[in-house]
């Protein structure tokens, strides 16, 4: 029975100026169609990385990407991402953005009318309607990253990619931004691989974390599967033991047992 | 950070401010309070107005008063107000006629105005396009760089030769000079802002699958844009200096030549003028780039 | 025994290769569990040591009744628990079957696990079931919910390198239960053995325990050298001296020599209640330690004995 995602002995060796860069070795991976995946590691553990290669953003030195029964051979909009640094075109304002999305993947089977209220909707849904007329320096970090959701969303990809997404952001708005997230991932059903330095950010939203070991060469270390219940809510997890226990086994591999020494990764 | 690009016209005017200029404070006053925003608060801000407005005033005033002083009793050099008469003057009747060599400062300008625009449009039409390739092509970067190294530094008017015996004219090699000093600027910048292009926005692109020509027009165009705008207002500002020598030394009609015949003429009031009126229309050139630079401008922090 | 380890015993086939008979035993203080077994034998699929013969790989039974374990009554009333049947192959060939026996002890903490993975089904190592003492519930839960990637944690590298593996410290930064004692708890110890099993499948046993009441009190890797003649201590880790430095070759042993040395020979395990009659030194040593029983099992790589684990409990 073949997963909706499987990276197969995927390795990715860089050339750069400096030499050849091992990035990663052996990452063999399967993502089942629904579930939510958080990639943890220290930096340089080659996470983005491998969120590239599924996004197809990058080829694999060797090895093998497949996405529902297909080789995942470039970047697509069934594979959205949802970027670090939010991506909103400048010059274009949060309703461009998302249209631009929308008119590239339905503009070929629906009118103009469907195309404008597809993209409102998308930016209901992250709560951003109100903003519509706005550009992107008119708005915060957050609500940024808010409508980098929501054009991601609008396109109803078969994969959400999200490269750290809240990093930039101050504690509330990330929290408020997690909350918002979980709400739309159970409605929208996605399957979602997301990018993380956050331990608590990773067993609120995850069915399962993928512990990365430190780079270069990184591979797969650990994977915990976070069998929390849904709908989770953060104010009653903090009650929860289990959810302390998942907490404490990430941060024991990333601090006790895989603790990133800077030195070590030049 | 494409903001950063464009240095805020408080920098330029404040070295323009100590040129000589006789006339008309009112030329310049609506131009003053024009970039910055009016504050909000329930009373007007007074004071700032006042220290936007008064100081340069004064060093205007200072200057014309140190000029009043030496040229006192000086026979070659006009006083400022014998060149404020004579400004009238030449003022009054812009747009006479008296023959193909002797036109109003009006038609002086607009002919002057008219070369630059030619050669400027030529200058974009050719370097704009090229720049992009240069940026987008790493091949056509390493085959071009050196070349262009090599000619940016040459002055304009060491090309002017080169437009008379090719163009056998006056008027096309004055546009060839402008033509050939505006175009580096174009050609460097447009291929700065082709390479400075966030890879963010090419991987959006690259996610929504956009096809070439969307990539330009939605993507590479408007991100290059402030870039061009800066290469343009850097070459507006060379043309602008290039025509009046150009039109010095082939002659014809243009300000640059009204100031040569003048000085033919020894009508150093006319000269003085002249000066005055180039620094203007120069001003009012970058002015207007800076207006459409900043239409098209975003903060993308 | 101090350890939740009540007895280890180990099971051979018979010569007509039809039953599994009784080949040594430690019992400690389980005296009529001991009586009852060294009278036993087991076919193939009968009893515990019967069935992971059967089914050719590594066994945890933790419910007794209504299963096919045939000592019940007696465990139960040693206050036996759990057993975990380790059938030793080389190849398709079953050479023996280390049973060992735990209980529950109110002042123990630790665990033993089975670790599994299926090559070519999955990357993943996970766990196929494990024996937990009363306070590793924390460590148990997060056990089950854990898998491990080839060469990372205490199992992951087990498997990489076919060879016993001893840790120190697991990395799983222990708690401190009563701050007073200053006693640690929170699994840190742990050391697993690979096993070699019949049909596909890379097993490996963990031991775990915490540092106030340690599994082993010491821990023996030994491995042959080139010629094959001779075993050498490699390595190891004792509670008393701490991590153990390869052995010189004056004091490896040959073929047969000792407990540890049998099981070279042999490539089946092998107890002894009597450990300061082991020779070339080692028993002195051991008697100078203070410990008394001695387990050793081989280790078999792609049908070869790679090493030899021993612990002294």
């Amino acid at each position: 029975m073949s997963s909706f995602i499987e990276v197969q002995d995927v390795e990715m060796v860089f050339s750069t100026r400096k030499g050849r860069f091992h990035a990663l070795r052996e990452i063999d991976l399967k993502v089942e169609r629904g579930e939510f995946v958080t990639l943890i590691g220290h930096s340089g553990c080659g996470k983005s990385t491998l969120l590239n290669l599924i996004a197809g953003l990058t080829r694999p030195t060797s090895g093998v990407l497949i996405c529902d029964e297909r080789e995942i051979a470039s970047p697509g909009p069934e594979r959205a991402v949802v970027f670090q640094n939010h991506s909103l075109l400048p010059w274009l304002t949060c309703f461009e953005n998302v249209h631009l999305a929308v008119e590239r993947v339905f503009a070929a089977n629906e009118d103009r009318e469907q195309l404008r209220e597809r993209t409102q909707a998308a930016l209901e849904l992250v709560n951003m309607g109100h903003a519509a007329a706005k550009r992107p320096h008119e708005i915060s970090g957050g609500m940024k990253q808010r409508v980098g959701i929501a054009r991601a969303l609008a396109m109803e990809p078969k994969v959400l990619l999200l490269d750290e997404p809240f990093g930039a952001l101050d504690a509330l708005t990330r929290a408020r931004l997690q909350d918002e997230l979980l709400k739309i991932v159970a409605r929208s059903g996605s399957t979602t691989v997301m990018v993380t330095h956050d331990v608590d950010e990773a067993v609120l939203l995850s069915d399962r974390i993928v512990m990365m070991t430190n780079g270069p060469a990184a591979t797969i270390g650990e994977i915990l599967r976070v069998d929390l219940a849904r709908p989770r809510d953060r104010v009653g997890l903090v009650e929860d033991s289990h959810y302390t226990h998942f907490r404490k086994a990430v941060l024991d591999f990333l601090y006790t047992r895989h603790g990133h020494v800077e030195s070590a990764a030049a | 950070m494409v903001s950063a690009v464009f240095h805020s016209s408080l920098d330029t005017r404040s070295a323009e401010a100590k040129a000589p200029r006789v006339s008309v404070a009112a030329a310049r006053a609506p131009i003053v309070p024009a970039a910055e925003a009016a504050p909000h608060h329930p009373r007007y801000d007074w004071r700032g107005l006042a220290l936007k407005v008064v100081p340069p005033l004064l060093g205007i005033a200072l200057l014309i008063a140190i000029w009043g002083v030496l040229t006192r009793t000086s026979t070659t050099f006009p006083t400022p107000g014998a060149t404020f008469t004579e400004a009238v003057k030449v003022f009054s009747d812009p747009f006479y006629r008296n023959g193909p060599n002797d036109q109003g400062i009006g038609w002086n300008i607009l002919f002057s105005l008219y070369r630059v625009a030619i050669g400027f449009g030529l200058a974009a039409a050719v370097g704009i396009p090229l720049g992009f390739l240069i940026g987008r092509f790493e091949v056509i970067k390493h085959m071009t760089a050196p070349l262009i190294s090599l000619l940016r530094p040459v002055s304009p008017l060491a090309w002017l030769p080169i437009g008379l015996l090719v163009f056998k004219a006056a008027n096309p090699a004055a546009i060839w000079t402008i033509f050939i000093c505006s175009i580096w600027p174009m050609i460097i910048n447009t291929a700065v802002g082709v390479q400075r292009v966030p890879v963010d926005y090419l991987n959006v692109a690259r996610v929504l699958n956009l096809s070439e020509w969307k990539v330009i027009t939605r993507i590479l165009f408007p991100a290059v844009l402030p870039y061009m705008l800066t290469g343009v207002r850097l070459s507006v500002g060379t043309a602008w200096l290039v025509i009046v020598a150009a039109e010095m030394l082939t002659g014809g009609v243009g300000i640059g030549f009204w100031v040569w015949d003048e000085w033919n003429n020894l009508n150093v009031k006319h000269i003085l003028i002249a000066i005055l009126v180039i620094g203007v229309v120069g001003l009012v050139l970058e002015w207007t780039l800076i207006a459409i630079a900043k239409r098209f401008s975003y903060d993308d922090a | 025994m101090k350890t939740f380890i009540r007895a280890c015993e180990v099971w051979v086939p018979s010569n007509d290769r039809t039953m599994l008979e009784f080949g040594g035993g430690l019992y400690g203080e389980a005296t009529r569990f001991a009586a009852i077994s060294r009278g036993l034998c087991f076919g193939r699929g009968e009893g515990l040591p019967g069935q992971a013969w059967e089914q050719g790989r590594p066994l945890v039974l933790k419910v007794f009744e209504g299963s096919y374990f045939r000592r019940t009554a007696a465990a139960h009333a040693e206050g036996i628990t759990c057993g975990i049947a380790l059938p030793i192959f080389a190849g398709d060939f079953l050479t023996s079957v280390l049973v060992v026996f735990c209980g529950d002890d109110a002042a123990h903490a630790g665990a033993i696990e089975l670790w599994c993975n299926q090559p070519g089904e999955s990357a993943d190592m996970t766990l196929d079931d494990g024996y937990y003492g009363t306070t590793a519930e924390t460590f148990e839960y997060i056990s089950r919910r854990t898998s491990f990637r080839r060469g990372t944690g205490l199992p992951g590298i087990a498997w990489e390198s076919g060879l016993p593996v001893f840790f120190e410290d697991l990395g799983k930064a222990a708690r401190f239960l009563r701050a007073d004692t200053a006693q640690k708890v929170g699994i840190n110890r742990g050391f697993a053995i690979p096993c070699a099993v019949r049909d596909s499948g890379i097993y490996v046993l963990a031991f775990l325990s915490a540092l106030g009441t340690p599994i082993a009190r010491r821990f023996e890797v030994w491995q042959p050298d080139a010629a094959r003649e001779r075993l050498h201590l490699h390595g190891g880790f004792c509670e008393a001296g701490g991590a153990i430095a390869p052995a010189p070759s004056h004091l490896a042993l040959d073929r047969g020599q000792g407990t540890i040395g049998k099981v070279f020979l042999t490539g089946v395990p092998a107890v002894s209640d009597n450990a300061a009659s082991e020779p070339a030194g080692w028993g002195a040593h051991a008697a100078e330690l203070g410990l008394a029983s001695l387990v050793a099992m081989p280790v078999i790589h792609e049908g070869r004995l790679a090493a030899v684990a021993a612990w002294y409990l």
